[in-house]
């Protein structure tokens, strides 16, 4: 349960963040900007682009229990 | 005209209904089994060809053997993020790292500390929320690979070559 509370803090967090980025008018850069300023180059875009497989590998063919 | 249009919204209604359903059938496929794996396969697959929709126009433009004759212009700091403004997400993502780690030396499954894997595991016990996660996930690589290798690359190429 700590567990699950730290979670979820965490991404309430990061929610927050990207609203405060949004309503900074760029001083603060929000999450899609961090990501296009790393793909701005083709090291950056494998990256992200093995980073999204494994997600969808891990979370949907590699790990948890069958749908009800 | 509106013959057209009206033919264009059936198709594209079509196609979605399709792709829909064929998410719902991914979504549903049990973990650890070939239909898993061949499910993720063709999804990779079939987000990475509907992302990128220059990437036949770049191709016929000859690739990565294409010449680049005059590099396009880039204006100076495009796409640059400085590390200041950039350190509140450092910070969030190795919380979650340091958080990840903890719950792999406790076993992954630990009910005091459980992986990410393991919290989301939960919401995707059931077919819906494994369908929206699944969609979630495939407009994130459409997104982001039709930016990559999308029309404005391709035109991007044209200028290069030219």
């Amino acid at each position: 349960m700590p567990g699950e509370i730290a979670w979820s803090l965490l991404a309430a967090l990061a929610g927050c963040w990207e609203l405060c980025c949004r309503r900074s008018r760029g001083r603060y850069p929000s999450l899609a900007k961090v990501c296009g300023a790393i793909s701005t180059r083709l090291p950056g875009q494998i990256v992200l682009g093995v980073v999204w497989a494994f997600a969808g590998v891990h979370l949907f063919a590699r790990y948890g229990f069958a749908p009800r | 005209m509106v013959g057209v249009s009206l033919r264009q919204l059936c198709a594209k209604s079509l196609v979605a209904v399709v792709l829909l359903a064929a998410a719902w059938a991914a979504a549903g496929v049990a973990p650890f089994t070939p239909a898993a794996y061949l499910a993720m396969f063709l999804a990779v697959v079939a987000v990475a060809f509907a992302g990128s929709k220059g990437l036949a126009s770049w191709l016929a433009h000859g690739g990565p053997l294409r010449r680049r004759a005059r590099p396009a212009p880039r204006p100076e700091h495009a796409g640059q993020v400085s590390f200041v403004p950039v350190l509140p997400w450092l910070l969030i993502v190795a919380t979650a790292a340091g958080l990840e780690a903890a719950g792999l030396v406790l076993g992954g499954r630990s009910s005091r500390l459980p992986t990410l894997s393991t919290v989301v595991d939960n919401l995707l016990a059931w077919h819906v929320t494994r369908w929206i996660a699944f969609l979630a996930w495939a407009w994130l690589g459409i997104a982001g690979i039709g930016r990559w290798w999308g029309v404005p690359d391709a035109g991007r190429s044209e200028q290069g070559t030219g």
